[in-house]
């Protein structure tokens, strides 16, 4: 599991790095494919995505990281 | 030495010329297509069939074409004509639609902001109008009433 | 070219038309989701229907609100007096053995947020969410701005705040009527990021989080034994420090791997003075088939450390201030897979539909059912 982390932690920081060195400027116009449902971060249903986080906040011990709004509950 | 230094120079200022004039060449290609009548106003507008804001626009926008208060040319930046098509069949514009496939139109205007709408007269752009605007045939109005002033 | 500067000269004289650019509508639409939940072992069960709904005020307010209703049943496991053994409840001259303890809970919760866009496109969102169960109230304030910083709006920095207040009942276990006491917790969340566009389809999304909670931390339903095997040995509500204070950083990057495949990855890094740290990584692939299908599948790889209090032995504790054998405290690792399928119908309906298997090695499985419709007008 270390390994798979480790694995994780490297690739994002490479991307993060080519990412820095490969920024192309898109124009207004060139966001076809960045407007795509499929190309959203909060996935294509922010009220599931709602209930999974929901779901790990009361069954895992950590929390955070994913925007500031959205409450408490009763269950830890 | 110096000898070099002026070679060089004149070498540049001869590619700049060049570029300067493919762009003019460009430039009238593009407005060739447009095929607008002198002395006239049109209103150029960029849309695609991602654009959310396009959406809610286009049919204001078609109501003013058709007060004829403005000739509309649309102008479809869709990277796929078909997708581009099958938006302007859904909202059954009434405008003549320019499909960009070649993204030429759209370089030679290079919007800052989308969807984009230029006023156009004799080749020249009088205004020019980004983003997503409420009552947008309002606004059209207004700005063509200031125009005219 | 000659049309860039003929707009140049005239953006002179229509100065105001160059900043009253990107603006955008978002979407109205309001979605009913249904949402199940099952544990393994007829532990909690969870059903929660949620109503949801967006809608723009022209192009510079958004006002976006969801209400979920769920009802909580079964159990969750924790220290109780072992009846095989002879032992009654308060008898704590008996054994005690690791076990469900049944409970019913309702819980509804309710959030809006304003969306608010200046003349420049920067966005200010402005949030209230309320959790209201029989043991817990809590209210949440939040407030988060975006800027952008080119004109492009390929890149931009976030920041935000939030503050909530909670008030939870605690039932004390020592004495023989289960008095239960109201406590009070507070959290403040503070939230820094920047997103960039990398190209025409990859963005990347950095952000860093620190988490400062005050008050009543403890699980009031959770018990520990102490001095086991002793004169004073005894059950009792377990303890857990009244502040807690974490960090983490959290990176996220989307793109497209071909016109209809889009894959997300994010990884986040939480650390906390209870000394524990968690790594998650998720990873999403979606496939647009057609106009009306979407399948998307999902792994989501945690781990967490244990807390510095935590131990899940009866004979451990004996007069430490902080203790718990609350296991979602224990050092734990969890996998979820997940699958889903989306049609739309038309532009304006579409439904979905998904599912989830979530695995913890602490014996915990769990499903998730999701199922819904959105109506956008």
């Amino acid at each position: 599991m270390r390994l798979m982390i480790q694995i994780g932690v490297l690739t994002l920081t490479s991307l993060l790095f080519m990412g820095c060195s490969v920024i192309k400027e898109v124009k207004p116009w060139e966001k076809e494919t960045l407007a795509k449902p499929i190309m959203q971060f909060e996935g294509l249903h922010p009220e599931v995505r709602k209930f999974e986080s929901h779901v790990y906040f009361s069954k895992e011990a950590t929390r955070g990281g994913n925007g500031v709004s959205g409450g408490g509950c009763g269950c830890n | 030495m110096l000898k070099k230094f002026f070679y060089s120079l004149l070498f540049s200022s001869v590619l700049l010329l060049a570029a300067d004039s493919a762009e003019e060449n460009q430039t009238k290609i593009i407005l060739n297509k447009l095929n607008m009548q002198d002395d006239k106003v049109y209103l150029i507008d960029f849309f695609a069939s991602w654009c959310k804001s396009c959406k809610k626009e286009l049919p204001l926008i078609s109501k003013v074409h058709n007060a004829k208060l403005v000739e509309v040319i649309g102008i479809n930046v869709d990277k796929k004509r078909e997708d581009g098509e099958a938006f302007v069949k859904e909202l059954e514009l009434p405008f003549r639609v320019i499909y960009d496939e070649d993204k030429s139109f759209i370089e030679a205007f290079d919007p800052m902001g989308f969807p984009a709408m230029y006023y156009m007269k004799n080749g020249k752009i009088l205004n020019v109008v980004f983003g997503a605007v409420d009552s947008v045939d309002k606004k059209i109005a207004d700005d063509l009433k200031e125009l005219q002033e | 070219m000659q049309l860039k500067n003929s707009y140049i000269k005239i953006s002179k004289v229509t100065a105001f038309a160059i900043v009253a650019s990107q603006a955008l509508y978002a979407e109205n639409y309001v979605a009913v989701e249904y949402l199940q939940y099952d544990e393994n072992e007829n532990r909690v069960s969870v059903s929660a229907p949620t109503l949801s709904a967006s809608y723009d005020i022209g192009t510079d307010y958004t006002i976006k609100g969801d209400i979920v209703f769920d009802a909580v049943s079964g159990a969750t496991p924790t220290w109780q007096p072992d009846t095989t053994s002879g032992a009654s409840k308060r008898d704590n001259s008996g054994d005690y053995t690791y076990k469900n303890q049944e409970f019913d809970e309702t819980r509804t919760a309710a959030s809006l947020m304003l969306t608010t866009r200046f003349e420049n496109r920067d966005e200010l969102n402005t949030g209230v969410d309320i959790s209201r169960e029989s043991d817990f109230y809590g209210n949440t304030l939040s407030v988060e701005y975006l800027h952008y910083t080119d004109a492009s709006h390929n890149q931009s920095i976030n920041v935000g705040l939030s503050y909530s207040a909670n008030e939870i009942l605690s039932y004390d276990y020592d004495t023989a009527s289960g008095a239960s006491t109201k406590e009070t917790s507070t959290s403040i969340n503070v939230q820094a990021g920047v997103s960039q566009v990398l190209s025409e389809s990859s963005l990347i999304k950095a952000e860093a989080f620190a988490i400062s909670d005050d008050g009543y931390l403890t699980n009031p339903h959770a018990l520990v034994v102490r001095d086991y095997n002793t004169a004073d040995q005894k059950l009792t509500n377990e303890n857990r420090p009244d502040t807690r204070v974490a960090y983490g950083a959290n990176l996220k990057y989307i793109t497209l791997l071909n016109d209809d495949i889009s894959y997300k990855v994010n990884y986040r890094f939480y650390t906390d003075d209870w000394d524990i740290n968690s790594h998650t990584i998720e990873n999403d692939v979606y496939y647009a088939m057609n106009k009306q299908f979407t399948f998307g599948v999902g792994l989501r790889y945690y781990t967490q450390t244990e807390a510095e209090f935590y131990n899940g032995s009866k004979d451990y504790f004996t007069n430490q201030e902080f203790a718990s054998s609350d296991e979602r405290l224990s050092d734990f690792d969890a996998f979820t897979y997940k699958a889903s399928v989306d049609f739309k119908q038309n532009d304006k309906i579409s439904y979905n539909l998904g599912g989830a298997f979530y695995s913890q090695s602490t014996g915990l499985d769990a499903t998730m059912i999701t199922t819904g419709i959105k109506y956008r007008y």
